[in-house]
């Protein structure tokens, strides 16, 4: 990911931006949905430029959806061809969403969660990661499993079953008896993306390694997320928590650390060696990832359309909120992505 | 430029075009309810960065002294969004007795106007951003033991 040199920077935004409504796109069909929402095909009927567009679902208790905050602020990270930029938020008023079916099987339910865990953690993240790992290795999704019980015993055959050995304290989560498998399974998954020989051979073998690892079953075999330390507030004062065996290093791109003050002296795309500087839910806190600087634009037009919310506490009311987002240069694939913020 | 408040906006604090006292019981606020839910020292820097920009940008009505509370309310929880893993409700996030208290569909509206104003952009350098830089230098490169930090 390289940063936009000054003469690519984005200095021009658009004129509407911020006071545009999803009426100035026209749906041309569902292209598919996601857990928070509908992604569809849709054209700009000024330019006729074809796009994503994306709604978001307003949950009223929640506020705007903490993973569509989350999206949005990645989505401005990046800078890549190969991956969708966003052009613009744009809202629609009133528009009472109707509540979508749950997400399809993605590789995003994880076992830890799939097996009844109620605690979210970095490591339910790194197993994401992982997954998401194996599946550019692999060229399709690996636990393409219809429902919860598929998924899980997908899980299994690709990574072994789960036991007291391999994950202990797995049987004291609350769905371990319900799913566990009847005959034991072994772990194959170097195996099975091994036939994959897609990337370059040593790219892969590394990657697969990686895969490996991140996809182990406890949090403590998995790798450490790179900065988890600043996304994680709970992961904040401890201790680098323990890690079994050597890490790796990652072929992180200079990607994952563009603009931002280094903590500790690791090189660059390497985790911090384990337990020796305070580890990695210190470095960078703050810094990076989260708050490094992205190619600047220019200022837009003036405030203009947006109300204040009605009529004081416990009020409501108020209409026409502006929702805009920088538009990059568009030096990748044409997809753009639209978010729909559905006002309730 | 893009994520600081306007050149002229401590000039309209100091004389008093914008209300300073309401500023101060607003980040007190932000600070008393961070520190409630143990919030990380960036999402205070977050949502103080966020109220200054959208004063500075956002004529708030005088009149309505709730207005700049709901204002905080909505800055902490966006930046607890961003940052945090653990974030409550935006109703259960109005601790310590404020004036007002706010039902979240105002809390939602006043969010997507802060979102809006702001322009979405909510990644933000604040001084946290260096602390660590600079802990890592004056301690020879090293990463400086947690208890220093704290």
């Amino acid at each position: 990911m390289a940063i936009a040199g000054a003469g690519q920077l984005n200095l021009h935004e658009s004129p509407c931006w911020g006071s545009r409504s999803v009426d100035c796109f026209e749906k041309l069909e569902q292209i598919s949905e996601g857990t928070y929402g509908q992604v569809y095909m849709a054209r700009e009927i000024k330019t006729g430029e074809i796009v994503a567009l994306k709604k978001i679902r307003m949950d009223n208790e929640r506020g705007f959806p903490i993973t569509a905050i989350r999206e949005i602020k990645i989505l401005k990270k990046l800078h890549h061809e190969n991956v969708i930029k966003l052009k613009e938020s744009v809202t629609s008023q009133g528009a009472k969403d109707e509540q979508g079916r749950p997400g399809k099987c993605c590789p995003i339910p994880i076992n830890n969660l799939l097996l009844g865990a109620t605690k979210y953690s970095p490591a339910v993240d790194m197993w994401s990661v992982g997954c998401i790992f194996a599946e550019l290795l692999h060229g399709k999704l690996i636990f393409p499993g219809k429902d919860e019980p598929e998924q899980l015993n997908k899980i299994f055959e690709l990574c072994g079953a789960p036991d007291e050995v391999n994950w202990p304290g797995v049987s004291k989560i609350p769905w371990y008896n319900n799913f566990k498998p009847t005959r034991p399974m072994k772990r194959r998954l170097r195996e099975a993306l091994g036939n994959q020989e897609k990337a370059p051979a040593t790219a892969t073998t590394r990657r697969k390694g990686q895969t490996t690892e991140i996809t182990a079953f406890t949090a403590s075999c998995r790798l450490p997320p790179i900065q988890s330390g600043q996304a994680h507030a709970q992961m904040r004062p401890g201790p680098n928590p323990p890690l079994h065996g050597s890490q790796p290093p990652v072929a992180a791109g200079p990607g994952h650390h563009h603009g931002k003050p280094r903590g500790p002296a690791g090189g660059p795309g390497r985790y911090p060696a384990n337990g020796t500087n305070g580890g990695f839910n210190h470095q960078n806190h703050g810094g990076g990832y989260s708050s490094g600087p992205y190619p600047p634009q220019g200022r837009g037009a003036p405030y203009g359309s947006s109300g204040m919310p009605g009529a004081g506490p416990r009020g409501s009311g108020g209409s026409g909120y502006g929702v805009g987002a920088p538009n990059y240069s568009q030096d990748g694939p044409t997809e753009v992505l639209v978010l729909d913020v559905a006002l309730t | 430029m893009m994520h600081l408040p306007g050149y002229d906006y401590l000039k309209r604090l100091r004389t008093g075009d914008l209300d300073l006292s309401a500023r101060k019981q607003a980040i007190e606020w932000i600070c008393k309810a961070s520190a409630y839910f143990s919030f990380g020292h960036l999402s205070i820097c977050l949502s103080i960065n966020y109220l200054d920009r959208f004063l500075s940008m956002y004529s708030l009505p005088r009149d309505k002294t709730w207005a700049i509370q709901l204002l905080a309310v909505a800055c902490l929880y966006i930046a607890a969004k961003m940052e945090e893993t653990m974030v409550p409700s935006s109703v259960n996030l109005q601790v310590g007795e404020p004036k007002f208290v706010f039902e979240a569909k105002t809390i939602q509206r006043m969010e997507l106007l802060v979102l809006s104003t702001l322009k979405w952009r909510m990644l933000v350098l604040t001084p946290c951003s260096f602390i660590d830089y600079f802990l890592s230098k004056l301690c020879n490169d090293q990463y400086p033991s947690s208890t220093l930090i704290s």
